[in-house]
């Protein structure tokens, strides 16, 4: 058995959304009670729509977000409640990579100085050569150092931003979405070197990402988030092979497909209602195979044999 | 075949200080009707101002410096500009990528259809409140009493792009140019969506120009392809041919390195290198630099268009 490095155990986090003049505050679940590990080596992927609650879980296991209840271990250490200081150590040994390239760079800092940035925070020694290093390892051009944020394509910035979180050597990197602003043709190159460096560096990542298409060519683990909850997760061989949860065949439905082949036509329900169904299945209104008790009682995560797990009152 | 739009050796200019750059560089491109025909390229490509030169709202200080555009026998590019507003947003509609950016927030959904309404087919009153209600129906809206008295922020993201195509819709338009409609919505919303564009066009018999940088939503609703790079087109072609008879290195490449959900590789096909910018054309094919069958001649030259099928044709000296 693989060092499990990083164990999240039933994090939950709610925020207050402001109530308009008169109106009560409210909570929304952004993360309901969930429970992953991720060995190391390994990638795991954390599926689901926007609003789903996937970017929440992963600033809160690398303590960008504080949960309200639960907790992350990293490599045998309880993280989350930590003071600061005490987290500052580890954190050099995880880091995000978010979405959008274009927001993530200050303009106005040199590149070699991004990158270094980090470095000179945890006082290493021989910044410059390090993060040269880094800028060839991601495959830009060596000039690259003395150059500004804005001399570059959307490929090229999310290289930057890979060098950046990788420079100081990471154990774990949280891949939000990198490549959904880019365009296909840099998609597949920003994959390809998150799959070298992977191997290269001995990293494990949690990578969060809407699009099945990839994480299916990156994946070991997946994991399948709807309103907050994980619905599914199990190799990525049987989740495609054997999907178990409604969400996740209508995912895999509505995936653009390349194929000539036919596809599952799957009902798609289009809704706007944004509140899941409180007390039931919160995939209740839009699922197409829904019975009565799926309204009225939370079904849990049970396994179905090969760790494939799935929380569904239909399956039984 | 029956053309509805024809675009044809269509050029748009920026003149800049570095000097001129030609984002779209002679290109023609056809709509028949009832067809749904796609633009396909990278960011950069010139294919949103291949459609904003259709309507005519190419931003300064782009220009179109020549060609055509055929629109239902008129030349849209020598129309009065009293003439276009008849056709823009009437005739031709368009529909954007983003859908929150392209709606008012300060105004209901009703209140921004509703003006459209009076603009375009002017009806007032209950007769315009009427029109609303059907336009939302159309595009699948069952609570259309409730959006129409919603503000957008109050809708999700699937919901404001169909409003946004119901706006698109009240005047029954000949041709909907659609943006990049899905790129901002979540793969379930874009099924329904793109289920939704299939619909209205055998309903309202309708012709649709899709500009999409996704391959796999060609595959799912395009009858015809054109494969935009730096400006030109280098392969066009009904469906089937692009995707089963390629051509075009740029569209192997395309084709190649789309992540599908096949079986599982190690690695992902790539096409070296990056779109060029618009003033650093290369000289001969402007592929060449990324292209993994480069040969002399595709430096020095420009290659033609050559017929590969009656209606399939590439831009290569691959296969001279």
């Amino acid at each position: 058995m693989n060092n499990k490095l990083i164990v999240v155990k039933d994090i939950k986090k709610t925020f207050k959304t402001a109530g308009g003049f008169f109106g009560q505050a409210k909570s929304v679940y952004a993360v309901n009670r969930v429970s992953f590990e991720i060995e190391e080596g390994k990638t795991l992927g954390l599926v689901g729509e926007s609003g789903c609650g996937k970017t929440t879980v992963g600033k809160i296991i690398v303590n960008l977000e504080r949960p309200d209840s639960g907790q992350v271990v990293f490599n045998g250490k309880k993280i989350s409640g930590l003071a600061e200081k005490e987290l500052r150590p580890l954190r050099n040994n995880m880091q995000i990579i978010f979405q959008d390239p274009f927001a993530s760079l200050n303009p106005r800092i040199r590149i070699g100085k991004a990158i270094g940035e980090t470095l000179k925070i945890y006082g290493v020694s021989d910044i410059e050569k390090k993060v040269r290093a880094m800028i060839k390892e991601v495959g830009l051009p060596e000039d690259t150092y003395y150059r500004y944020p804005h001399e570059f394509s959307g490929g090229q910035r999310q290289r930057i931003c890979i060098a950046r979180a990788l420079v100081g050597r990471p154990k774990f990197v949280v891949c939000d979405e990198p490549i959904s602003s880019l365009d296909v043709s840099i998609q597949s190159q920003i994959i390809n070197l998150l799959k070298d460096l992977k191997k290269a560096l001995n990293l494990t990542y949690l990578f969060i990402s809407h699009d099945l298409r990839v994480v299916k060519n990156i994946c070991d683990n997946i994991s399948v988030m709807y309103f907050g909850n994980i619905v599914e997760e199990g190799t990525t061989e049987e989740i495609f092979a054997m999907p178990l949860h409604p969400y996740t065949r209508l995912l895999i439905a509505s995936v653009p497909s390349m194929g000539a082949g036919k596809k599952e036509k799957y009902f798609n329900r289009p809704i706007d209602n944004k509140t899941a169904n409180a007390g039931g299945c919160a995939f209740y209104t839009r699922c197409p195979n829904r019975q009565d008790k799926c309204a009225g009682e939370i079904p849990e995560l049970v396994d179905r044999g090969k760790g494939h797990r799935v929380a569904c009152h239909l399956n039984y | 075949m029956d053309r509805l739009l024809n675009i044809k050796d269509l050029s748009v200019h920026f003149k800049l200080e570095e000097g001129v750059s030609k984002a779209v560089d002679g290109i023609s491109l056809a709509v028949g009707k009832k067809e749904t025909v796609c633009l396909v390229g990278e960011s950069g490509s010139g294919k949103t101002l291949t459609a904003l030169a259709v309507m005519r709202l190419i931003p300064r200080p782009g220009i179109i410096a020549g060609g055509e555009i055929i629109f239902k026998e008129a030349d849209l590019l020598c129309l009065s500009e009293e003439k276009i507003r008849e056709v823009r947003g009437a005739e031709i509609s368009m529909v954007f990528q983003e859908p929150f950016t392209c709606l008012n927030p300060v105004f209901t959904v009703g209140d921004q259809i509703g003006e459209s309404v009076a603009l375009h087919i002017g009806l007032q009153g209950q007769k315009k409140k009427d029109r609303v209600f059907e336009v939302l129906k159309l595009v699948g809206i069952n609570e259309e009493a409730r959006v129409y008295d919603a503000y957008p922020h109050e809708l999700s993201g699937g919901m404001r792009q169909r409003v946004m195509i119901a706006m698109g819709l009240v005047s029954n338009p000949a041709l909907l140019i659609a943006d990049e409609p899905t790129t901002a919505l979540d793969v379930t919303i874009q099924a329904q969506i793109l289920e939704l564009l299939s619909t209205l066009k055998e309903k309202l018999s309708l012709s649709i120009l899709l500009i999409t940088h996704d391959l796999g939503i060609v595959n799912e609703i395009g009858d015809r392809v054109y494969v935009m790079y730096s400006g030109k087109i280098m392969e066009r072609g009904p469906k089937n041919d692009i995707f089963t008879k390629t051509r075009h290195p740029y569209t192997e490449g395309l084709l190649k390195s789309v992540p599908d959900l096949g079986p599982i590789k190690d690695r992902l096909y790539t096409i070296p290198g990056s779109i060029p910018e618009p003033f650093k054309v290369p000289k001969g094919c402007r592929f060449n630099p990324r292209c993994p069958y480069v040969k002399d001649i595709c430096r020095l030259q420009e290659p033609v268009e050559t017929k590969v099928s009656a209606e399939h044709f590439v831009r290569c000296f691959k296969y001279e």
